[in-house]
């Protein structure tokens, strides 16, 4: 067999593969080189390279042109699931997004949708090749459209671990989930020399789209890690609760046991004006170690997250009475509605812990539109088919309640505790409203009237008699009535009329 | 171009302002002609105001997170206080919100007092 030829060939798969001036350019910075973050990420060995010889065609460009075109591609395994990445590589013209390089992360995307694998991507780069006009930036749409079409399909998650600006910020945020390292990456669609020269505002790269930035403020990022190695470790444990695609149900993990909660007696005051930490809650009521916060930065107001409830994986969705009393706001119902949907399409179940009073008030919610982005929250769980649980521990009001609790909306089960107040307000409110003109005739009474409309209506037993609350637990049966809830529900199905999409408030 | 009447030493010029497409930016004053470097007034843009609320955070304003009542103030000015510390109990959202100091630091100056109304972001107390 000829001999010469496969000597040719496994020096070039030697050159192909040896990132030695990638690793000395990207270690100086405190990162990777693309192979080494794949290698951390994948299984052992698990790693087959796909498109390794693909290269840039435009002219112009010859003396520049390298095999691979910026962008390590292939597929791999973790925990023994197979999966499909793409890595772009900084050091190869700064991981510009060339029409070839497009071609091979668009290759990998349509692999994973055509054989239900989650797609990684480990983002790097500058943005679109400039050199390469029009070519790189239509197959850069066709990633967009890509990443739209497996959106419900496959899982997708984006890892941006450099910077990440311009179009390029548009198949991240197409994705399920985007996670940034602190310091090393950022991302934005105008940098800020743009910004100095049309606004005159002086910003860094740090504060316009650093990591805190997009965890914090505009919602962007989902999980900030302190590092690269944290970062791909967050992929794997995110992995771990999601299902490979959308018609498998997500992996089950040895149970955890049945138990009594007695501890959320003292960490929930029975006093519905004090404040506490609903986090508490979620731990003590779901498997040991299993809650895994998303957006833990932002909107604290709503906490949201995967947990395990009995080995199942389960979208968990707080109100957090110790930030902004829980209220529903514009932040927190973006949040609130896209952690939803994401649970519906991969067979989820979703449970809501629920202690608020309502949306916040003022003109800057109003003016900015909280009737459409509240309207969200109310499209999402309408339109999941998922399981759905409810448990109002000690406010259920108005809005708040038909959002996250209402069972005419579609929620399978509704849980109460005995001190939970489920009603359309709260006393004195209430009976400034029905009671006004006795009230206006003597101020006084207005003390006695509240009282008397709290004890008449704020219990869990009004909703109850009405068919609205399935059962009333005591607090320290939470955990094992949401287990037998959970367990009961799981086969559920439910078909929806069959249409092109539909027209989600935006 | 626009005409412009400035005071130097009581004596007044005229001069005409000039902005090229590019941005540019000349001042005309009798037969000469200085380009000059403008500080646009960049009005409270949405960054400024993020930067504004991040300043707050580790600043030295102490400001309501949220619309509602002051219904305790659990310190007086002069007090030192550790991080996490309550200054106020806010009634909002029928809750007692309790309103922290962000590390630790010695309360300068109060600006409000019980029984207030705040709306989101009015500063309650100055620290240092």
């Amino acid at each position: 067999m000829g001999g010469n030829k496969i000597k040719e060939f496994l020096d070039l798969r030697k050159a192909l593969l040896s990132d030695r001036d990638a690793a000395e350019l990207q270690h100086r910075k405190g990162k990777l080189t693309a192979r080494e973050r794949l290698k951390y990420l994948l299984d052992q060995d698990s790693f087959v390279e796909l498109d390794a010889c693909a290269e840039l065609q435009s002219t112009g460009l010859e003396e520049k042109k390298k095999p691979g075109d910026g962008v390590v591609v292939g597929h791999g395994k973790i925990s023994k699931r197979p999966v499909y990445v793409y890595a772009q590589d900084f050091s190869f013209m700064g991981g510009s997004m060339g029409e070839f390089h497009n071609k091979k992360i668009s290759h990998v995307m349509e692999l994973a949708l055509k054989t239900g694998c989650p797609c990684i991507g480990l983002l790097d780069s500058g943005g679109a090749r400039i050199q390469e006009g029009v070519a790189a930036l239509d197959s850069g749409g066709k990633i967009f459209q890509l990443n739209t079409l497996s959106s419900g399909i496959v899982p997708q998650i984006s890892a941006i671990m450099g910077p990440c600006a311009g179009i390029a910020v548009y198949s991240p945020a197409l994705t399920d989930f985007i996670l940034m390292v602190k310091k090393t990456s950022y991302m934005f669609i105008t940098g800020p020399d743009v910004i100095k020269t049309v606004t005159g505002e002086s910003i860094d790269f740090e504060g316009l789209g650093g990591a805190s930035a997009h965890s914090e403020k505009s919602g962007v990022a989902h999980f900030v890690a302190d590092n690269e190695k944290e970062c791909l470790d967050i992929i794997k444990v995110l992995l771990s609760y999601l299902p490979q695609n959308n018609l498998e149900n997500p992996p089950y993990y040895a149970a955890d046991s049945l138990r009594e909660t007695k501890k959320i007696e003292s960490i929930v005051p029975e006093d519905p004006r004090k404040t506490y930490d609903i986090k508490e809650v979620i731990t003590e009521v779901f498997d040991r170690k299993s809650f895994f916060e998303v957006h833990s930065n932002y909107a604290q107001n709503v906490v949201i997250g995967f947990a395990r409830l009995n080995g199942h994986s389960v979208g968990i969705v707080a109100t957090q009475p110790k930030v902004l009393a829980g209220c529903l706001d514009i932040n927190s119902s973006g949040k609130i509605s896209r952690f939803v949907r994401f649970c519906d399409c991969f067979n989820i179940p979703l449970i809501n812990l629920v202690d608020v009073t309502g949306y916040l008030p003022g003109t800057v919610q109003e003016h900015n539109g909280i009737i459409k982005h509240g309207a969200k929250v109310l499209f999402a769980y309408s339109e999941a088919t998922v399981p759905k649980i409810s448990l109002v521990l000690r406010k259920a009001y108005g809005g708040a309640y038909i959002a996250l609790v209402s069972k005419d909306m579609g929620f399978d089960k509704v849980l109460a505790w005995p001190i939970a107040e489920i009603a359309v307000m709260g006393a004195e409110q209430a009976v400034s409203i029905i009671n006004k003109d006795e009230i206006s005739k003597s101020p006084k009474s207005k003390a006695g009237l509240a009282e008397r409309y709290a004890e008449k209506y704020l219990n869990p037993y009004v909703a109850a008699k009405l068919g609205k609350v399935d059962m009333i637990i005591e607090p320290r049966e939470t955990r094992n009535a949401l287990i037998k809830c959970l367990d009961m529900l799981l086969p559920k199905r439910e078909k929806r009329p069959a249409k092109k999409h539909a027209n989600m408030p935006l | 171009m626009e005409e412009i009447v400035v005071k130097v030493d009581g004596k007044e010029y005229k001069v005409f302002v000039e902005e090229t497409e590019e941005g540019k930016v000349f001042v005309h004053c009798g037969s000469d002609v200085y380009e000059v470097e403008t500080k646009k007034d960049v009005e409270h843009s949405a960054i400024e105001r993020l930067h504004r609320k991040s300043t707050a955070e580790t600043g030295n304003e102490i400001t309501a997170p949220l619309p509602g009542v002051i219904y305790d103030v659990k310190v007086r000015e002069g007090d030192k206080l550790k991080q996490g510390q309550p200054l106020f109990t806010l009634m909002a959202m029928k809750m007692e919100n309790e309103v922290t100091a962000p590390r630790d630091c010695t309360v300068k100056e109060l600006k409000v007092k019980k029984n207030d109304n705040v709306n989101r972001d009015d500063v309650l107390a100055i620290i240092e």
